[in-house]
């Protein structure tokens, strides 16, 4: 993929030796929970991350064309959608975030209609955002009709 | 046999894994998952495993804690779609006794054998019960890194005490190596997420592998003949760039999506 730039296209770089003079910053252990940030800081980046949700949304969008994906977000940005028509069905990546807290992401393959309408049918969205679910109901049948 | 008297011409777990074909079946996609380079060809191939399992459901569920702010739940789903958007809808990934026991244990272990500790768990496995689940295997895939990245696959069926029987044993196997490949694809599909949306360079990696190791910016700055305050200047843009408060974040997060 284009949009892959993977760090690893470089020579791969040699371990880097840990020799005990130069061990003075401290190392978070990654098997513990993440390191709490101080009141300060914390208010600091929930500032930046809800700054930042603008750029992000944009860079959805374009990877989303990219990909060969439609994107269909909730203006928020809290709730969003990419549909791809794949050769094993419709494909469709479910993503519900808040600026700071959890994000959950949800992959799944329609083969037929009658699934997708079931799941349309039970979709939070519903009534939470009407147009966007109206949105998402005509793209997926028409991504699954092969009109897309 | 009991289950296959119980439900007319269904066969038993025990009855499907006696086939010789059972298990070579499962481990002939289990390698094509890990190196799937879409996200639908793994979707087919995981619904195909299930199927094979003699499974009518499954999920597969990644916990991963960014910071000490964020955290994100990914899963991939062969299962009725409807029990995701109860899951979405509920926000069952505070409740998910799935997860729970993944996160505090490495075994693979039966929805009969799973202590349920809440009303909202009880919720969440009623309802599972009803969309798929009415018996459930479940197979954490852990990782090194502990609780801060865990992966549980469930696979359901629709017949209450369906993998109770004999069978279990093999499919207790089989789901284990499932969800490792199924993490494992997951693993290189957000390191490639990642990458695209935050832009690193080789150079970035490389300053995060030195703070990986410990070192200071004075010592940074000389191993690659620059000034310590470059290094300091170099590492905010790199944190920006992950969304990190500070440098010590952006190394979790590079270790987490296992950029380092």
């Amino acid at each position: 993929m284009s949009t892959d730039r993977r760090p690893s296209a470089a020579p791969p770089a040699a371990p880097i030796e840990v020799s005990p003079p130069f061990t003075k910053r401290r190392i978070d252990h990654i098997d513990e929970p993440a390191r709490p940030l101080g009141a300060k800081r914390a208010a600091l980046q929930v500032r930046r991350l809800r700054a930042s949700q603008p750029v992000a949304r944009a860079a959805a969008k374009k990877m989303g064309i990219d990909a060969g994906a439609l994107i269909l977000e909730s203006k928020e940005n809290s709730i969003a959608f990419s549909l791809r028509a794949t050769a094993v069905g419709l494909l469709i990546e479910r993503t519900q975030r808040q600026p700071v807290g959890s994000r959950l992401v949800q992959t799944m393959v329609f083969a037929d209609p009658t699934t997708f309408e079931r799941w349309c049918a039970s979709e939070p969205i519903r009534f939470d955002n009407p147009v966007l679910y109206d949105q998402l109901r005509r793209e997926g049948h028409e991504a699954l009709c092969g009109k897309r | 046999m009991k289950h296959c008297a119980a439900n007319g011409d269904l066969p038993s777990l025990a009855e499907l894994t006696r086939s010789p074909e059972y298990s070579a079946r499962v481990i002939d996609i289990l390698p094509a998952i890990g190196d799937a380079d879409t996200t639908e060809t793994v979707v087919d191939l995981f619904q195909q495993a299930v199927n094979h399992l003699g499974a009518d459901a499954g999920v597969f569920m990644s916990y991963l804690r960014d910071d000490a702010t964020r955290a994100t739940y990914r899963s991939l789903l062969a299962c009725d779609p409807v029990w995701a958007s109860e899951y979405a809808k509920r926000g069952w990934y505070d409740h998910d006794p799935w997860l729970r026991h993944a996160t505090h244990e490495t075994e693979t272990v039966r929805s009969s054998e799973l202590k349920v500790t809440s009303a909202d768990e009880e919720a969440f496995a009623d309802v599972s019960a009803a969309l798929g689940f009415a018996s459930a295997v479940i197979a954490p895939a852990p990782t090194c890194a502990g609780q801060s990245r865990i992966g549980v696959l469930c696979l359901g069926s629709n017949r209450t005490g369906f993998f109770d029987d004999d069978g279990y044993a093999k499919v207790r196997v089989l789901a284990r190596a499932l969800a490792m490949e199924l993490h494992r694809w997951l693993l290189q599909a957000i390191r490639k997420e990642l990458l695209a949306k935050s832009r690193l360079t080789a150079a970035d990696v490389e300053l995060l592998r030195h703070e990986a190791a410990g070192h200071t910016s004075k010592v940074i700055g000389g191993a690659l003949n620059i000034e310590a305050k470059t290094v300091d200047c170099r590492f905010q843009r790199v944190s920006a760039k992950l969304d990190a408060p500070d440098r010590r974040t952006a190394v979790r997060i590079a270790r987490l999506y296992g950029l380092l």
